[in-house]
């Protein structure tokens, strides 16, 4: 493989997403509180995203393996000790944003719009779907879609379609992290299904906003888009 | 915001220098021996071969010269919500797969709860897998140096180059990390105390105001990043001005060689997982 | 140019100490036994050679460090070591601008940063944007130009007079620099050094600059504090403190130019008056000697 600018660049730059994911993780820093019992949501998984949208999946997966090392070795507690639910998952967190955001940074609003409308429409199938088998989650899941949905919509209106897929590859890597970590906790046998459903709710769900909120005042900042009304709002 | 003065000195594991044989091994052999150890630790599910691994690993920490109790230091504090999880993996465990598999009895039953010796057994060998675990790592990190590490990673990986797996760009993206991770600590621990000097406010509003609380952490990463960014392109440009060409070809100013205790290493660790091997699939508990 | 000295002072700190990372192994001790006094209205300069804790000092002065023992530090009449002390309204009495301008961009667009602490004060629109105006043309940047400037795309100097109109626009009581002008061309400094002694005329405002630079001291500081290896050795008037060239040749200091000039003269037996700070000073007493 030759070197070209633009792969040093990856590399460099995924270097440096690579450290600042080690400050986080190690320094503990980055922990947000928020009203569930299980205390903290983390940013650590945050450059592994942005690795996968500046960079593409090849640095997303290096971050995100570094994510999961890092997290693996920082960690306290069985659940997270074990490599097939620290280190695994991980690996894709930087991929599946890359793949959100590849095709959306050019998508128009009304392409947007639609998107979020079938994937809201399939969200509720597996909602009936989680409902068999465990209710309380099914409706849970669905009143929070619902309301997500609602919200998004709202939001779409006002912002820029650059920015909203941005949001949404945030989201999409937030979720992989959630998703995969918690099904993997439970298929190793450390928390029982329901308990992944509750901390996946009450985690998961601060975490997507706060993911989707960041990457965007990160890549937004770097890329100098979202030029909203061209300037400061004096 | 809370202190944050002991930014510029986050690492990773800290490497504590000692003069041991596990010390001199060359860190590709402890990689590879720790990898095999941690795919062993992982895929053993029974009593016997886990006890083989605990033993096996406690013996190497003590050949390590390093401190056991220095190694679990960590964990102490989080000791209630590792009973905590325990405790609910042992009675919920019934729940999930693999009750009736090798002969599982249940204990007790009652309502949603259900003790059975295969939720024992998971939770008894989940406590030891963390203990192996975290002597593992501890055992590489604290025994050989970062650059070592990346020189050994690299060296490992190098032959998946020919299937397209970009080693040396692996490499490379490590040896940036770990060489920027205080620098970018520093910084953090400015943009932070900066941010604070213009009146950013602590958070108010208790664990509901989390929104405000993000922000206000985009509020310090966003320089953290567009800094680090910045610096990504001038490195771009100072690398190619120094005729960098990626890694084909590259010869390296420290060298390691495999030495007589290399090899004794390996053909341990290759004989125990043998072992364990056996072990696990045999009929033994 | 002196303000007087039984004004209140503001800053009152005695015999502070601070060790980074205690307890691990790689603590660090960066204040032993300072001393720092700044009285309302006056100019004071903190100055130091390198590594001898004068950012760690400045720190205390606006609340980020706080002492471990109380009656040690105290501002604007309150003892930083109390938990009642509201830190927040502290640091916007007290206006801290670091040494790095990037790293105190808050806001993508110029004018958006410098209006943040108004606007974390609740100021009114109306009288951010005034605030806003003022301060970007107290440093010098017209405000049509660069408003919506992105921050991160300003030179080195332009986010400088940014970071310094930010806090600026928050009006602060205490205006603590520590060292804004290192860097910066000689027409550059002289435009902060304008501006700082507008301020402190006109404004009333307080200020305490951080610096290393012996002639910045002398031209524009009413008192000063030096500082070596976390130690306070020397506080006074300005004049008292840089006219005596032994005490500070051994803490690795020299005089202002001026004073060496001056003194070298009447060291070769040319009849001119010693102590003098500025090169303006200078020049007086040479040609009063001359005179003779």
């Amino acid at each position: 493989m030759s070197y070209n600018e633009s792969g040093l660049r990856r590399a460099i730059t995924a270097g440096l997403l690579l450290a600042i994911t080690l400050l986080l993780v190690f320094a503990r820093l980055g922990m947000i509180p928020v009203p569930t019992p299980a205390g903290n949501a983390t940013i650590a998984h945050i450059p592994a995203i942005i690795a996968g949208i500046l960079e593409g999946p090849l640095a997303g997966l290096i971050v995100g393996m570094g994510f999961g090392f890092a997290s693996l070795t920082s960690a306290t507690i069985p659940m997270f000790k074990d490599p097939l639910v620290a280190l695994v998952p991980r690996l894709l967190i930087g991929i599946t944003a890359a793949w959100a955001y590849y095709p959306l940074r050019r998508a128009s609003k009304r392409v947007l719009g639609i998107m979020v409308a079938v994937l809201y429409i399939l969200l509720l199938v597996f909602c009936r779907e989680v409902y068999l088998s465990t209710p309380w989650a099914g409706i849970a899941l669905a009143v929070v879609s619902t309301a997500g949905v609602a919200y998004l919509y709202w939001w779409m209106r006002r912002e820029e379609a650059g920015i909203i897929g941005l949001a949404i590859a945030g989201a999409v890597g937030s979720l992989t992290n959630t998703v995969l970590v918690l099904t993997a906790a439970v298929w190793r046998g450390y928390i029982p299904g329901d308990a992944a459903w509750g901390i996946g709710l009450t985690h998961g769900i601060p975490e997507v906003i706060v993911s989707a909120i960041i990457v965007v005042a990160v890549v937004a900042a770097l890329r100098q888009i979202g030029r909203r009304k061209g300037g400061s709002s004096l | 915001m809370a202190s944050y003065d002991a930014l510029r000195h986050v690492s990773i594991g800290q490497y504590i220098p000692a003069d041991s044989a596990v010390h001199r091994l060359d860190p590709r052999t402890k990689l590879a021996i720790a990898g095999l150890g941690l795919v062993a630790v992982v895929v053993t599910t029974t009593y016997v071969p886990n006890m083989v691994l605990l033993v096996a690993i406690l013996a190497a920490v003590r050949v390590s010269r390093l401190s056991a109790r220095y190694m679990l230091a960590g964990i102490v504090p989080a000791l209630p919500v590792i009973a905590l999880l325990a405790l609910m993996q042992l009675l919920f465990y019934g729940n999930g797969q693999g009750t009736a598999a090798l002969g599982s009895r249940v204990l007790l039953s009652w309502g949603a709860i259900r003790i059975s010796t295969a939720g024992v057994r998971l939770v008894i060998v989940s406590l030891m897998r963390f203990v192996d675990l975290l002597f593992l790592t501890s055992l590489l990190t604290n025994t050989t140096t970062s650059s070592a590490l990346t020189h050994g990673m690299e060296s490992l990986l190098r032959p998946l180059s020919a299937i397209g797996l970009p080693s040396h760009e692996l490499a490379l993206v490590c040896a940036i990390a770990l060489r920027f991770l205080p620098i970018l600590g520093e910084e953090a621990e400015t943009i932070a105390k900066a941010q604070a000097s213009r009146g950013l406010d602590e958070p108010r509003g208790g664990r509901l105001a989390f929104v405000q609380y993000a922000r206000r952490l985009a509020a310090l990463i966003v320089p953290l990043f567009v800094d680090a960014y910045r610096r990504a392109e001038e490195m771009t440009m100072a690398m190619q001005a120094r005729c960098y060409r990626g890694g084909r070809g590259r010869t390296y100013y420290t060298r390691y060689a495999l030495g007589r205790t290399d090899w004794i290493a390996l053909g341990l660790t290759v004989g125990l997982l043998i072992v364990v091997a056996l072990a696990q699939y045999s009929p033994l508990p | 140019m002196t303000a007087s000295t039984d004004a209140p002072a503001i800053v009152e700190i005695s015999a502070l100490a601070h060790t980074y990372l205690m307890g691990t192994p790689m603590e660090t001790v960066a204040l032993r036994d300072a001393h720092l006094t700044v009285r309302r209205g006056e100019m004071a300069a903190l100055i130091g050679p390198s590594g001898s804790g004068k950012s760690t000092l400045v720190q205390f002065v606006n609340g980020l460090l706080r002492p471990a023992t109380p009656d040690c530090v105290r501002i604007l009449g309150q003892d930083t070591h109390s938990s009642t002390v509201d830190f927040g309204s502290l640091r916007r009495r007290v206006g801290l601008v670091f040494q790095s301008p990037a790293q105190q961009m808050l806001e993508r667009y110029v004018g958006d940063d410098i209006a943040y602490g108004p606007r974390q004060m609740g100021l009114e629109r109306v009288i951010v944007r005034e605030r806003v105006e003022w301060a970007m043309d107290a440093v010098g940047l017209s405000f049509d130009a660069f408003v919506d400037r992105h921050t991160f795309s300003l030179s080195g100097g332009e986010m400088r007079r940014v970071a310094l109109a930010g806090v600026l626009a928050m009006r602060p009581e205490l205006l603590v620099l520590d060292e804004a002008t290192t860097g910066l061309d000689p027409h550059g400094r002289e435009s902060v050094h304008d501006l700082l002694t507008t301020l402190r005329d006109k404004e009333g405002m307080t200020v305490l600059l951080v610096t290393n630079d012996m002639d910045e001291a002398a031209a524009l500081a009413d008192s000063v504090t030096v500082l070596d290896q976390g130690r306070t050795v020397l506080a006074g008037p300005t004049r008292s403190v840089l006219a005596d060239d032994s005490v500070l040749s051994e803490h690795g200091l020299v005089c202002p130019a001026a004073t060496r000039i001056v003194g070298a003269l009447a060291d070769a037996g040319v009849p001119v008056a010693r102590g003098a700070l500025t090169p303006l000073e200078a020049e007086e007493a040479i040609w009063q000697a001359m005179m003779r």
